[in-house]
This record gives structure tokens, sequence and C-alpha cells, in this order.
């Protein structure tokens, strides 16, 4: 279809008054009608709802429309909406183009109603410009492999693994310790039903353990994934227990017989175990591991005895770790979280006074099957303690040392705590230090009535300071009562901080080999906070529980069941159609060079370069980057959906009028466009002048569109994308910095200042960051002169298309 | 390990840094600005 023929149909969207506020989408639209192709120009109140979608629709098929712009939020909240949309009306998916005038526009423009239209103006023409050229994609149909990986076996894990399961998927369940459980098994009662931790979890651990369709991977990690949506391969390495775990019958006696004791972990250390142990009794898989860091058996004077006294010869000192691969479909994440260590919060001594422990070490004493079989006694002389503290928000809702985040379940956790001990002994003094109380959930309220009416002292105000008293090793707690304004002393004779949760250890390590991002409070990020809460950006990746943001059991398991739900959609079709954003050869031009399967970081190229046969995109394979088409020296690459001449369309566009006031920014959808979201939806304020050109990963920006812009007249341009190592396309924009380089030092040879490029990595979390950039950028842009842009004008415009 | 300079395109700060010719991309920020706009400086 060429150019001139197209016909578009664009539609402004007023989203109630979240764009009409501060954009005039009447002079939008009057823009829009009066440029050539445009057909149909139009407002909507809500374009997103039913009756906006039929509006398209019905526009489709009266005016034979075949390109659509629909100009509203970002395309991250709404083009498959859209795109749904027009398919339904017979057109393909792939001839919308979507304008985002709220989170770009209307949203961060909000008391500049005058610069907020001429903005949106550009936009919707930058939008127009692309749709003209847009071509119509038929997306490949892959299989899928019938199987999902679950990563982490707490009660999150447990619970995504055995709805899979029941459900008649195969389900690989991935443990990094050697025993599912996570954090639940260790919890000795749960709010706010009070019912015992481990006889609710271990029955489906054990579920989840002799589950027929369930292969449980304990003691082991992931190391390596790679693949897409539907047919992933996953290396794991499942290190050596050094006892065979099927045939180990969890007879102990290798326990009795092993003479190394170390503290045990579980347990929290209050109490020991030996080198050859199980981790608690209800572990599954319900076997023993030998801890080779102090086992005997690895030292020059070698022991032996677990060996000898095993009677069924499990136990194999020489046991190695090994690597298995899987082939999964989807991937539930569910690694959990971490407690917050406070030993760096020296004012509240818990390095230096033992009565002072932490709610995790509390759980263990209270628990029946802890060190003291249930006895609350304090550490430093097994004694009752007759008053118990607990300081709150430790380790949380703090900017210095600590989260600024509300860990969610601690307040629960200590309410229930507190109904714990009155149950042991009713005679106990409980003072709760706190900031404020959070029972926002189903029976919660009720739970800490129960414990105001059963006597607990809740008193609003942290401690300034905690003393031990010499002899009696009781706790003194001084703390300004902010209710009653007056500063009270307590004294203690136990001391329990209620520590907060932060990120598992290895989620950065994880998020780096699935390709998903973390946001600033170091939780995974969601492809959309509200509408796809548990999927992760990356198709077919999906996660629940804590690994998202601390929650507790019941909101753990909702999510297992959500994130199975949505696992499921793709688990049960036999195909599912690729993303038509893909690279394509033009095999006329190829020369067989080699260049784009080099850079390729997904090895979806092949070419033979002796053969000179032209290089050929694996489509399952490719993901859609551009890395390669940037990289291409005779532009026999390129992507679909985002091609040269759309993206030259779109410069031209915005460079149109007065390119001497503008920037153009070209971001990455994955982080810096999703930033630009971030500060849009935060109703971040910034200078009007950007131009946003939205790529799917910074390595598709090709040196041309840059000279282009340059060359149009533009005084600055941004390339942005995702931080190195963040790169949702593994390692792709390592291109775009090595391209920045190079296009610095030709920018030099030419005479123009290089500061006239700036690359910038902005995460999806950065919004904030992404404000600021463009506020220097706004300065940046001012210091350029006219006669910089003429020169620079001039100076391309003579060496024609070389550059 | 060898020491290179960088130019800050953003604040104009200049600092020299080591660097691991063998290792990947590395990610570039300017100690003053905070800014990813740093280009090595080639030793003339």
């Amino acid at each position: 279809m060429e150019e001139n023929n197209t016909r578009v149909g664009v539609f402004i969207c007023d989203c109630g008054m979240n764009i009409a506020g501060s954009v005039d989408c009447e002079a939008v639209k009057d823009v829009a009608a009066a440029i050539p192709g445009v057909v149909v120009a139009m407002r909507n109140k809500y374009t997103c709802s039913d009756p906006g979608q039929e509006e398209i629709k019905k526009h489709i098929r009266e005016h034979h429309l075949d390109r659509i712009v629909v100009a509203s939020c970002s395309p991250r909240m709404h083009e498959s909406t859209f795109r749904s949309c027009i398919a339904d009306a017979g057109m393909n998916p792939y001839l919308l183009e979507m304008a985002n005038i709220r989170e770009h526009c209307s949203w961060v423009h909000l008391h500049d109603k005058p610069a907020a239209t001429e903005k949106a103006k550009d936009i919707v023409k930058i939008a127009i410009a692309k749709a003209r050229l847009l071509q119509p994609i038929e997306e490949a149909k892959i299989p899928v492999t019938d199987a999902a990986l679950v990563i982490g076996g707490g009660v999150a894990g447990i619970q995504a693994a055995l709805d899979l399961a029941d459900a008649g998927h195969k389900v690989y369940l991935v443990e990094r310790e050697p025993s599912i459980g996570g954090v639940m098994a260790q919890l000795d009662k749960t709010f706010p039903t009070m019912d015992c931790s481990i006889c609710v979890l271990g029955p489906k651990m054990m579920d989840a353990g002799k589950h027929p369709n369930i292969e449980l991977i304990a003691f082991s990690e992931i190391t390596k994934v790679a693949g897409y949506i539907g047919n992933y391969t996953v290396v794991i390495n499942r290190k050596a227990r050094y006892v065979n775990e099927l045939e180990c019958n969890s007879c102990g006696k290798c326990a009795e017989i092993c003479p190394v004791t170390v503290p045990d972990e579980f347990q929290q250390g209050f109490s020991s175990r030996k080198a050859a142990y199980i981790p608690f009794p209800q572990a599954v898989p319900a076997s023993y591991i030998i801890d080779m860091k102090n086992c005997l058996g690895n030292n020059p004077v070698r022991c032996n005895k677990c060996v000898e006294v095993c009677e069924k010869k499990c136990i194999d000192l020489n046991m190695a770790d090994r690597e298995m691969e899987i082939k999964v479909g989807t991937i539930i994440v569910c690694t959990g979280m971490d407690v917050y260590d406070p030993t760096v919060l020296d004012e509240y001594g818990y390095t230096r006074f033992e009565n002072v422990i932490t709610t995790m070490e509390f759980e263990r004493l209270v628990c029946g099957g802890g060190p003291t079989e249930g006895q609350i006694l304090r550490p430093t002389d097994r004694k009752v303690p007759r008053r118990i503290g607990f300081i709150q928000c430790v380790g949380s809702r703090t900017a210095n040392r600590g989260n600024p985040y509300c860990s969610n379940v601690c307040c629960m956790n200590t309410i229930k705590d507190s109904l714990l001990i009155k149950e042991h002994h009713p005679e106990t003094e409980i003072f709760v230090f706190y900031m404020d109380i959070r029972a926002y959930g189903k029976g919660f309220e009720d739970l800490y009535r129960r414990s105001k009416e059963e006597g607990v002292h809740y008193i609003r105000g942290f401690p300034g300071e905690v003393l031990e008293i010499p002899g009696t090793k009781n706790i003194k707690v001084r703390v300004e009562n902010t209710t009653t304004c007056k500063v009270e002393e307590y004294e203690l004779d136990l001391l329990v901080l209620s520590v907060g949760l932060h990120q598992d250890a290895g989620l950065k390590k994880l998020c780096n080999l699935l390709n998903i991002s973390l946001t600033a409070d170091g939780f995974v990020m969601e492809a959309h906070a509200k509408l796809k809460p548990v999927d992760a950006p990356t198709p077919g990746i999906f996660f629940a529980g804590s690994v998202e943001a601390p929650k507790d059991i019941k909101d753990s398991v909702t999510q297992a069941s959500a994130a199975v739900s949505r696992s499921s959609i793709i688990l049960n079709s036999a195909f599912i159609k690729a993303d038509g954003v893909k690279a394509v050869v033009d095999l006329e031009k190829c020369t067989s060079c080699g260049m784009c399967a080099r850079i390729c970081p997904y090895n979806a190229i092949e070419v033979d370069v002796k053969a000179k046969s032209g290089a050929r995109v694996i489509i399952a394979a490719c993901a859609g980057c551009g890395a390669c088409s940037a990289e291409c020296r005779f532009d026999a690459i390129t992507v679909r959906h985002f091609m040269d001449d759309q993206i030259l369309s779109q410069i031209s566009s915005a460079l149109a009028t007065d390119p001497q006031n503008k920037i153009i920014s070209f971001l990455c959808n994955w982080c810096s466009y999703a930033a630009s979201d971030v500060a849009g939806i935060s109703r971040m304020q910034y200078p009007a002048n950007n131009r946003f050109i939205r790529v799917m990963c910074s390595a598709r920006v090709h040196e041309r569109f840059i000279w282009h812009a340059f060359k149009l007249g533009a005084p600055l341009v941004l390339l942005s994308g995702c931080h190195i190592g963040d790169c949702h396309y593994i390692t792709a924009n390592h291109s775009t910095q090595k391209r920045a380089d190079k296009m610095w030092d030709a920018m030099e040879k030419l005479g123009i200042r290089p500061e006239r490029l700036q690359l910038e990595w902005i995460s999806a979390a950065e919004g904030p960051r992404f404000v600021h950039i463009m506020k220097e950028l706004e300065k940046m842009r001012k210091a350029v002169t006219l006669e910089e842009i003429e020169y620079t004008r001039k100076m391309l415009s003579s060496m024609g298309d070389a550059n | 390990m060898s020491k290179e300079a960088f130019k800050c395109l953003r604040c104009g700060n200049t600092y020299e840094m080591e660097v691991d010719s063998k290792q990947e991309v590395r990610e570039r920020v300017c100690p003053k600005c905070k800014s990813n706009s740093v280009r090595r400086i080639k030793q003339q």
C-alpha cells in the first residue's frame, strides 16, 4: 500500500479531564483533521471504553480506514486494547499507532495549557507520520511447552506449583534451600486466625513433594535462562547434598553419630544441629543432607562415620554438583524476601544485649517445635520474662538505616505475638512501641482489639535509648510517648525488635537471568501495577508472594493462584502468537558480512559467511530489539513496526516547526519510556520542549536517526535506555554506548559539540530522575545557539547522505 | 587495568578511572552530576 493512499482515522481521547483538563483537545483534533491522509479526526470522552472502541470500529467500516491513531494514554497501558479493537473491525492490529498525550503531556504540563496543547499537536502529528508508513504484520505461531518452572518453595511457590500441577501441567519446583517451606515453616502461629503455621503448611509441602506432576528440585539454583514465552530453556545447578535424597529414609543415624555440632539456622542459632542434618522435622524432601562446610569428611583427617553407619548406603561424600536442563513454557518467580538484619541499628542494642532479640528469633522461642519447646525463656537466664517490649518498624519506613517502605506484616505479627504471650503467661506485661498500627485486612482489627482487651499496652513513640541494666541484664527503654507528650521509662525482661522485610539476597542475579526489572524498593516490577500485577514485563514470566512486595501468607497464596491463572492461559494453548516486532532481512542488500549475527544478544540470526547465502532470522528467538538493524552497514536488516522510514518520518514530523525549540529523545520501551510514564502518573512537572520517540531498545537507534535530527535543526538529542546490566534485551544496550562513543567522535570531527548528544540510562522506576534529566536538558537546549544549529544543518546537508 | 580519562558531557567534569580493557561495557556515571553522558577522552 502506498503512503499517499492511506486513510487515517485519528481518535483523540479526553480521558475525562485527565487529558482535556490541560490540553485543548478540540484544537488538537483540528490540527489532525488538516493533515493529508487523515480521513476522520474525532474526540471521545473515554476512547478505551466500550462506546469509545465501538466508535473506532464504526468509523473503520464507514470510512474504510486503513491506519488508526489513538491519542490517549501510554501505549504501555492500552496498545493491546486498541490493537484488539481494530482487529475486531477487520484491520491488521499493527496498523495502529498511539500518541501518548496523557503521561507525556497533559499530566506533566498541568499548569501550562498552551504549551501542553502545542506539544499534544506535535505528538499526534508524529504518530500520524508513523501511522501512514505502518505495514501489516502477520504474527508467527509458536508452539508452547506445556510445563512450568516455579522458582522458590515458600508458601507462594508451593501454592503455585500445586495449582498448576492440579490443572494437569508439568511443574518443576526449584528451591535454593535443602527443603521447601520458606519463612512460613519457621513461624509458630499465623495471623489473624492464630492457627499453627507448620500444621497448615506441612500438608501442602507433602502434597508438593509427592504430586505426580511436580518435580521437586531442592537445594538448587537457576544458572541460565534462554528462550522466550512458551519456550524457555533453563539450566539448574543441583548442589550436592552428599545424601541420595530418593533413598534416604530419614532414620537419622548419620546425625546421631556425626561428631560436628554447629548452630542451627532454622532455630535462629538458639540450638545446634549436626553437620549431617535434616533442616527441620517436616522438611520436604524428607532427606538428610551433609553440611560440607563443617563436615570432617572433607578435611584431611577423614571422619566417614556417617557413611559407615548408613545402612542404605545413601551417603556419598564425593558427590558433586550437577547441571540439569529443563524446557518450560512459563516461569513463576516466588523467591520471597529476607528479614531485615538489625545489627546496624546499634542504638537498640541487638549486638550488645542478649535479651534483645528479633521477631524471627521470638517465633522460634514461642514455637512448640523450637529450641525451648514453646516455653518463652529469655536468653540470659532461661527464665520466663514477665515484662516484654516490642519495637515496631525496625528497618522499615526509614530513609536512613533501613528501607523506606512499610513491611506490611510486622504490626499484625506483633499483635499475634502479644496474644501468644498472653496465651502462655496471661500475667505478662507487654509494651508495644509503635508509630502507627496498620491493621487493615480481614479480621486484623478484631485481633488488634483482642490484644488491647488482653491488656497489651500500645505506646505511640519509638525508644530513644535502650540500655542493659548490669546484674539483672534487664533492658531499660526510654521513650517519648507522643500521646501523653511525656518521656517514659520501662524496665523489660525481654525486648523484641519487630524487623521488616527486604529483597531476597539472590534476587538481583535472578532478575538479570530472567530479564526482569526491580523497582526502587528492590522488589520485582510488574508489567502494569494495577492491570497486570503478577506479570513481569517479559512475556511468560510471572511472580507471586513477597518477591513482588512484602505481604502476608493469605496475599501470597492469592497472588500465587493469580499467577497460575495467568500462566495457564499460555500453557493451555498449543500455540501462541509471537509479537510481530521482529527483524527482517532484505536478501538483495545483505552481503552476509555476519555483523547482525555477532551483535544479536539472542543468537537469533544465522549467517553462513562463507556460503554468502544471506542472513536468516530465527523468528521464534528474535526479541525485536533492533540492535542488528542499527549496526547493519548495508541497510539489509530492519525491524518490523520500527522501520527506518517510520522513525525518520517521526523525527521529520517532530522538527517540522520550530526545531530550535525542541529536543528529540529516543526512549527505550522498557525502561526510559516506562520512567517517563511513571513521571506522568506521578504528575511530576517538566518543561514541554521534549519530543519522545519510542523504540523497543536504545540499540535500535541508528546513527542516521541522530544525524537526521541534527540536520533538521534539533539543538539536542537524547539517547536513553535501560541501565547497563538491566537491558531488557540482555546486552543490546552495550551497542548503544559504543554507538554514542562513535557519534561523539564523529561530531567533534565535524565541529559539532558532542555535548549536543546526551546519553542517559534510566530505569523504569526512576521517574524522578527522568524529570531531573528533562529539566537539565532544557537548560542545555537553551545554551545551544542558533548559529550552532545553522552550522550543523549546513555541515550535514553538504555531506548529503553520508551520515 | 589501565587508567583512562573521561569527560562528562553534561557538567564538563573530567576525571580518570581504572578500566579493565577485557571487561564488557560498564556503566559510566559522572561522579559529580551522575549523568551517563560520559565520554572517554582518547590520549593524544
